[in-house]
């Protein structure tokens, strides 16, 4: 362990502080611009107003505080899976902040994902290549979710790190950590399918090496989800209970056909211009961009287990009907940031980081502001 | 224009399937490389021209009519006595001939997977048929004579007057699968064969294929056949 923090260590450091910086650089230049000067005190408050309370965040910290509840509004809170919380509530009885508990939660999440990638990267390639998809992770123009009281940094992690033990073909470390990404959100779940696809190439493949027992922890991700159904069955009698709740207020959610989705988006679109360019068309557009950029990697022949992955987050995502932070949910497939990352052309690159960018600060700013960005 | 980002997303997503298995059978050398690029090309050829035959049929609509309520609604944009019985009959399997039957129960089990998209599981499962027979044709005929005129003969055969039904639900696709399946075994008994039409010719015989295509087009967009 010494020995990979001597070698690796001005690495992994120079990537957690560029991420933090980028983030935290969006941030400052928010209460620069709204306000005229910057102040940490200014800062406490953005942080404990934007990344601790919006959205699901406050259904975050009740569940972590009380559990799953079976009356009551909060009922339905349910439909949130339990590994998040139940770190927060671990870590709040040292923090005395549940809040601040999630932030810190996604925050090492968070870092710890954009190492793993770094890593994951330079396994098939070089340090250009780890560095631009390290930075397109991070200039996503809704990264900015994964600082606060989401899943998304610590689902990050989770996926980041089943890929790469799936990547060395440690079926041990994938299953294990793979369970966990299972406990933590839906698409975690999803794992299960590029997982299976290492093991048929390995045993079944040209070079058929042997079967091994440790190849069973592969089912830990399966057995994951199973666990989240258990507890739905304990609670309520139903193993899909929460289906049940997605359904209702306030989330509308239904499974639909992706097209049928696509154009529900449009129309959603056309009827709310006001929240056209925050939601619908950049669902669609997201969506689209999503399906050239596995095509491309398609084409370039990338590794068959990040495309298998992208293309079933992709779609499963895009199944859900009445979605509204599909620019959220899309920050989590990590196979876009890993095939472009390997783009060659210096003048693709330099321009796709210049976009991301641009959109990066754009979108964090109106999230920042309060605008319908979720 | 929303019907056709629907499309669109829809198809994308099959055709990202559908690359992603070829991808893993030609990693786990069950697929030979060249098989694997004639696949693709069939399946290219096939989309082009169903876009192609798509386009014409929704251009003359506008043309006519002015307006489209919905842009992928085949029932609009196709409504001859055939279109009018089998559209339907891909949600619930019922009224049709026996060979169409055979499409619309293939439909219909697709479509229930696919969410209750009948209407674009009957479009899909015509177009794989048609790729499919496509590949197996050009894959038999590579081997009779050459490369090119495999893809030549195979071109001419979607440019055929009625070509458009192919790339329709119906008993079309399904027939022109299964021709390719019994070419595909029997074919091999063949002997070699060098067909001698010139490439003036071909671009003569093409071009007369696709205008009278493009006439059947028009004819099944207005309702007088199909």
């Amino acid at each position: 362990m010494k020995q990979l923090l001597k070698t690796k260590g001005r690495d992994w450091l120079l990537v957690v502080l560029t991420v933090l910086l980028l983030h935290y650089l969006a941030l400052a230049l928010h209460i620069v611009i709204t306000s005229g000067s910057f102040s940490f005190e200014k800062l406490g408050d953005l942080i404990e107003g934007r990344l601790m309370e919006p959205g699901d965040a406050t259904r975050y910290i009740d569940i972590a505080r009380h559990g799953y509840v079976t009356t009551g509004e909060n009922a339905i809170n349910l439909v949130f899976y339990p590994l998040y919380p139940l770190l927060m509530r671990w870590l709040g009885w040292l923090t005395f902040s549940l809040p601040l508990a999630g932030v810190i939660i996604s925050h090492v999440g968070y870092c710890a994902a954009s190492i793993l990638l770094y890593e994951l990267m330079l396994l098939d390639g070089d340090r250009r290549n780890a560095w631009d998809a390290v930075l397109l992770l991070s200039l996503y123009p809704f990264s900015l979710f994964a600082l606060g009281v989401f899943t998304e940094g610590l689902f990050l992690a989770l996926s980041i790190g089943c890929l790469y033990a799936l990547r060395k073909r440690n079926f041990l470390a994938a299953g294990v950590v793979g369970f966990f990404a299972a406990l933590t959100r839906t698409q975690g779940m999803l794992l299960f399918f590029p997982a299976v696809y290492e093991w048929v190439t390995l045993r079944f493949g040209p070079k058929k090496e042997k079967l091994r027992w440790q190849d069973a922890f592969l089912l830990l991700i399966p057995a994951g989800f199973g666990v989240y159904l258990g507890i739905n069955a304990a609670l309520w009698g139903n193993c899909f209970q929460f289906l049940k709740f997605e359904a209702g207020e306030p989330w509308y959610q239904s499974t639909q056909w992706i097209g049928e989705n696509i154009s529900l988006q449009y129309r959603l679109a056309r009827d709310y211009p006001g929240l056209a360019w925050f939601i619908y068309y950049l669902q669609i557009a997201l969506y689209f961009a999503a399906l050239a950029v596995l095509g491309y990697g398609v084409y370039k022949k990338e590794r068959m287990m990040y495309l298998l992955y992208g293309g079933v987050y992709l779609g499963f995502t895009y199944l859900s009907g009445w979605m509204i932070s599909g620019g959220r949910y899309m920050l989590c497939c990590v196979p876009l940031f890993i095939i472009l990352g390997k783009l060659k052309d210096g003048l693709a690159r330099r321009f796709l980081l210049l976009a991301t960018g641009l959109l990066f600060f754009l979108y964090s700013e109106l999230f920042l502001r309060g605008y319908a960005i979720m | 224009m929303g019907d056709i980002f629907g499309f669109l997303a829809g198809g994308g997503m099959v055709a990202l399937v559908a690359a992603l298995i070829v991808a893993f059978l030609r990693q786990m050398g069950w697929m030979k490389p060249d098989a694997a690029r004639l696949l693709g090309g069939s399946a290219l050829m096939t989309c082009c021209a169903g876009i192609i035959y798509l386009l014409a049929a929704l251009l003359f609509h506008l043309a006519v009519y002015g307006s489209i309520e919905n842009e992928m609604d085949l029932s609009a944009l196709f409504h001859g006595p055939y279109m009018r019985t089998l559209l339907p009959a891909l949600s619930g399997p019922e009224g049709v001939g026996p060979v169409s039957a055979v499409f619309a129960w293939l439909a219909y089990a697709l479509g229930s997977v696919l969410f209750g998209q009948y209407e674009f599981s009957g479009m899909l499962l015509a177009w794989t048929m048609t790729g499919a027979a496509l590949f197996l044709f050009q894959r038999r005929f590579q081997k009779i004579t050459d490369g090119k005129t495999a893809r030549d003969a195979a071109f001419l055969l979607l440019c055929l007057p009625g070509g458009v039904f192919f790339l329709l639900p119906g008993w079309a696709p399904l027939c022109l699968l299964i021709c390719a399946i019994a070419f595909y075994l029997v074919g091999r008994r063949l002997p070699a064969w060098k067909p001698r039409l010139s490439p003036v010719g071909y671009g003569w015989a093409l071009s007369l294929c696709a205008v009278l295509s493009a006439a059947v087009t028009v004819c099944l967009a207005e309702g007088r056949i199909g």
